[in-house]
């Protein structure tokens, strides 16, 4: 009778042993994996540190230009030339000698007797108008060119000459 | 040419309309009703009068001017530049009302916007043959492009 109660409490002591031994053996694997999680992620969190750090921006994208670049550089270009010609003529007006200006004045009289002899033919030629430019290369100032014109300007308007060629129509 | 008859509209979209003359009659209903239900519209004008006393005006876009049926109908806006000068120039018709002027000062200086202009204009001269005003229009329904 002992021997069966010794042998019961051996069996049974032998059980518990086991099973405390396959629980601590589960826990351990948990523990493993939980420390294998938390070592992923702290390298997760670590990695951009490691590194040269990069923003990219992306904002929005710039409307289309409203004009073509073209169009810039030929307004550019224009607005360029015509600044060269305004202070080439404002460096003529300075340097023009008396003599010089007396030769222009004479060259925009001559002009406006060829824009005369137009008006009484009612006919405006293209030599009329070649002549004029050549009249008031001499050195008409601005204000000399556009009084031939504008006077051109009127006799068209008016009907009182004709052009040959719209090409050649102003000075 | 009084330079206040031509005006912008400001409706939904921005409106181009050139209350003087009859040709807007037509127009009218298009350009009064909303503009959400006009994405698209063009507006295509080109007219020239000239009066008795030799002033006149020009107004519209060049895509109109440049489609007339009339070969003749034109706008130009020219600028040569000579050695002591530069010659600017505006001209002008529509069938027998053509007309042309030599811009004053103020008016010289808008010349290069005025070459590059691709949108609606209108333009005036008086009885001496000076373009005295000018205006610009940038409205989609008018663009030459």
């Amino acid at each position: 009778m002992r021997r069966d109660i010794l042998a019961y409490a051996l069996v049974a002591g032998g059980a518990l042993v086991a099973f405390i031994a396959c629980r601590d053996a589960r826990q351990a694997k948990q523990m493993e994996a939980l420390t294998a999680q938390v070592t992923a992620l702290q390298t997760t969190n670590e990695r951009p540190q490691s590194g040269p750090t990069v923003i990219a921006y992306r904002g929005p994208t710039p409307p289309p230009s409203a004009m073509d670049p073209a169009d810039v550089d030929r307004i550019a270009g224009r607005v360029a030339a015509m600044m060269a010609a305004s202070a080439q003529r404002e460096k003529s007006e300075v340097e023009a000698s008396p003599e010089q200006r007396a030769a222009a004045r004479q060259g925009v009289e001559r002009a406006g007797r060829v824009l005369d002899a137009a008006e009484a033919r009612g006919h405006l030629t293209k030599e009329d108008v070649l002549q004029i430019r050549r009249e008031l290369a001499l050195g008409a100032t601005q204000e000399e060119a556009d009084g031939i014109g504008k006077r051109v300007a009127v006799a068209l308007n008016t009907r009182k000459i004709v052009r040959e060629d719209p090409k050649y129509t102003m000075p | 040419m009084t330079s206040g008859e031509e005006r912008l509209r400001d409706d939904e979209m921005l409106q181009f309309k050139f209350s003087r003359f009859a040709f807007s009659f037509a127009g009218l209903a298009v350009v009064t009703i909303s503009g959400a239900a006009y994405a698209g519209y063009r507006n295509d004008t080109e007219i020239c009068h000239i009066a008795s006393d030799g002033s006149g005006y020009c107004a519209g876009n060049f895509r109109a001017f440049a489609n007339a049926p009339n070969n003749g109908d034109h706008v130009s806006v020219n600028v040569e530049y000579w050695p002591t000068y530069t010659s600017y120039s505006f001209d002008g018709s529509v069938g027998a009302s053509a007309g042309t002027c030599v811009p004053n000062s103020k008016l010289q200086a808008l010349w290069p916007q005025f070459m590059a202009h691709q949108g609606a204009f209108s333009i005036g001269w008086d009885a001496t043959g000076t373009c005295t005003d000018l205006e610009l229009y940038n409205a989609s329904q008018s663009l030459t492009f």
